[in-house]
């Protein structure tokens, strides 16, 4: 499946719809960077959101920032609360 | 001359949407409004235009934040008494809440609850034992449920089990697996306990169903995970969602959702934004999954909606799906297919005969030493589509029947074996309660097979020694000889549906065999081969046609087994691997789409059960 990338910010309600998550594949990620499904829905919904168009590369970077930043905070608890923490420490993944 | 059709064409129904099985699987999730202070590990309760969330962990420290819900925005409202995160909650609207339990920082484990009537929290009887990471809630501000949870410090969980009636909360029979951070749905009196974590960091695919006074196991989700969003105050213990979760083991977070029709999980439309730690309420039909973590805190929330009007996924339908520019044909998905554990039996054995359908079984006698084979049994076990109960055993013990035949639990044949001393030529029929002698095998044999009924079946294959080829007929008083097999065999396999139309497949004689052979109620010729040549193979003993047969499981030399075969009427074709290898296991089913598997060795015997499931599916058809 082919994929675009933005950066938008979630609104709330109707940021997207129902018949839109029925119409193109879309998913969150960190650094409010979305993965849209290729087609003429998606671009579509692109422009409702007012979405910044980014490459692929440049979406991971910011997805990738963002998880780091992540890491770094979680690093930096005192050791007590790393064991007791209910969260895990954030790891990197690539994007689709 | 020219029929209409052939000049005018067909006309192929327009859909927006494809075919789906349920109103469920046509949800998706949309955005809903934003909450005002992002946090994780929050409490939450109410439909998905009139929900409550409140407490939670913003960081640090906790939170006594409370936001109301009305199905476009949320409004932050008066504060809980106690702030707390990883607390319960139950309630029916954002008016009539009760939250309870949780966690403050640092670790403190309360039992406090509160109610909550629109616009104040008021404190209430405690807990009868504090307890935090506990979403496994189920019921309403009147009449709930709590069970799981954490009594202590990470990486603390237990089973334990508490009934609210409104006013006071009392202990009940704990779950079978402890946990906290599970899910929960349904009623006080008929709920669901859905993933979580048993033993930290580890987490649980397994569900157990409460009737009100016990829990049992049921069928587990696809994804095993903890923190999961589930129905609090919503569901059913038939019709149930779960969506989002973590599973600390690489960490993964998940977006996926799964839904519970009674039976089945089946993977729905995922969340937008894969998160864990939120809270989730509402119904199958309308949900709501508010805030959470996805490595970060997020405060968005998301909606779940399943429209009432949908598409009824039809097998054979042709149609246009206009979204996506496709044409499409609803198929029986074969290759699609998968095994899923079932209820396991009570006597791990192998060798055991058996008969039935998925729904309906039988399991009888078999060898339930682990090892060289040294045992025998005379135990009968029956299984009502969700449990296997012990029944009455047979009046020869023995190990290595044939393979047995029959359409129900309440009619099949035990046929030859070895009762300990010698092979036997012995021959009970089963009535549904009673095991009772009849006319004996004309030849002394075990580890051959049945087809048919317990009144019409052929029984072929074995060892008297030496291997045999033989083929008698079963007429329901007596046995007379037909044509033998082309390849004389033991611990052979088979299938199809009735004395008439069957076929035998694997097997041993002088090696590992492959070869299948068709029966047309005079002889036996030799059809194509199973791709994997093995012995004491499970089968869709009852198949209704000899167009859809599986062979699963075996023993190839060794070891043992995890194939699956299809056999179409002309060829044998693999499809998705039982989880557990095994061989001589009892094996039931009527068609390529639907099997059981239980029982089977090698070490130790086996007393698991899987379910072989195949669900129909919408294929774009591609012009080639």
């Amino acid at each position: 499946m082919a994929y675009k990338y933005c950066t938008a910010t979630n609104w709330g309600k109707n940021f997207f719809t129902h018949e839109e998550r029925r119409q193109f594949h879309l998913s969150g990620h960190p650094g409010e960077v979305w993965v849209v499904g290729d087609n003429l829905y998606g671009d579509q919904w692109i422009g409702k959101v007012a979405g910044a168009i980014k490459t692929k590369e440049e979406a991971q970077a910011i997805v990738t920032g963002e998880i780091e930043a992540a890491q770094a905070a979680w690093d930096a608890l005192p050791a007590e609360e790393k064991t007791e923490i209910h969260n895990p420490r954030p790891t990197l993944y690539n994007l689709p | 001359m020219a029929n209409y059709s052939d000049i005018k064409g067909f006309t192929v129904q327009t859909l927006s949407t494809d075919t789906v099985a349920n109103a469920a699987a046509g949800g998706s999730w949309a955005s809903g409004g934003t909450i005002n202070n992002t946090r994780d590990m929050l409490g939450g309760a109410g439909p998905q235009t009139s929900a409550l969330i409140f407490g939670g962990n913003p960081y640090p420290g906790s939170s006594a934040y409370t936001e109301s819900y009305d199905g476009s925005s949320w409004t932050e409202v008066a504060d809980l008494n106690t702030a707390r995160i990883l607390l319960g909650g139950l309630g029916t609207s954002n008016t009539a809440v009760i939250a309870f339990g949780g966690n403050l920082s640092p670790p403190n484990y309360r039992a406090e609850t509160e109610s909550w009537n629109g616009s104040a929290w008021t404190e209430v009887n405690d807990l009868n034992d504090g307890r935090w990471a506990m979403a496994g809630n189920a019921g309403t501000q009147t009449a709930g449920l709590l069970f799981g949870g954490a009594p202590g410090e990470v990486p603390s969980s237990d089973a334990h089990t508490e009934s609210w009636n409104g006013t006071s909360w009392s202990n009940e029979p704990d779950m079978n697996t402890a946990r906290s951070e599970n899910a929960g749905a349904g009623t006080s009196t008929n709920a669901l306990s859905i993933g979580g974590t048993p033993s930290y960091p580890t987490a649980t695919a397994v569900v157990e169903q409460w009737n009100g006074s016990s829990w049992t196991e049921i069928t587990d989700i696809n994804t095993a995970r903890n923190d999961l969003g589930g129905l609090k105050g919503g569901g059913t213990i038939t019709d149930a969602l779960v969506f989002g979760g973590l599973n600390r083991s690489g960490p993964t977070t998940y977006a996926s959702t799964e839904f519970w029709d009674g039976s089945s999980w089946t993977e729905l439309a995922d969340l937008s934004t894969a998160r864990y730690g939120g809270s989730g309420s509402g119904t199958s039909s309308a949900a709501l999954y508010a805030a959470g973590n996805t490595g970060s805190r997020v405060g968005i929330s998301e909606e779940w909606s399943a429209p009432s009007d949908f598409n009824q996924i039809q097998e054979g339908q042709l149609y246009f799906n206009s979204t996506a520019n496709a044409f499409k044909e609803t198929v029986t998905d074969l290759p699609g297919g998968s095994w899923a554990s079932g209820a396991s039996i009570n006597d791990g054995r192998n060798a055991s005969g058996s008969a039935g359908t998925t729904t309906a079984a039988l399991l009888f006698t078999g060898d339930p030493v682990s090892g060289s084979p040294t045992g025998i049994s005379a135990n009968t076990e029956k299984y009502d589509g969700s449990s296997w109960t012990e029944v009455n055993n047979t009046n020869t013990a023995r190990r290595e029947c044939f393979y047995g035949c029959g359409l129900t639990n309440t009619a099949a044949l035990c046929v030859g074996g070895y009762d300990g001393s010698a092979k036997t030529s012995n021959v009970e029929t089963w009535d549904g309660t009673n095991w009772t002698e009849t006319t004996n095998l004309n030849q002394t044999r075990n580890s051959g097979a049945l087809v048919g009924s317990s009144t019409a079946a052929i029984g072929f294959g074995g060892i008297e020694p030496p291997f045999t080829g033989k083929t008698e007929f079963w007429n329901g008083s007596t046995w007379t000889e037909l044509a033998d097999l082309n390849t004389s065999r033991y611990v052979i396999s088979g299938a199809g549906p009735s004395y008439t139309a069957a076929l035998a497949f694997g097997g041993y004689s002088t090696s590992y065999d492959a070869e299948t052979e068709e029966w047309n109620g005079t002889s036996w010729t030799e059809v194509s081969d199973l791709n994997t040549a093995r012995y004491g193979i499970g089968a869709t003993v009852s198949s209704s046609s000899l167009n859809s047969i599986l062979a699963f499981g075996g023993d190839e030399a060794p070891p043992a087994n995890n194939k699956t075969e299809f056999w179409n009427g002309s060829s044998w074709s693999e499809l998705a691997e039982i989880s557990t290898a095994r061989f001589q296991g009892g094996s039931t089913g009527t068609s390529g789409t639907g099997a059981l598997f239980f029982g089977g060795a090698p070490n130790p015997v086996a007393t698991s059960t899987e379910e072989w499931t195949v669900n129909l599916a919408n294929k774009t058809i591609t012009a080639s």
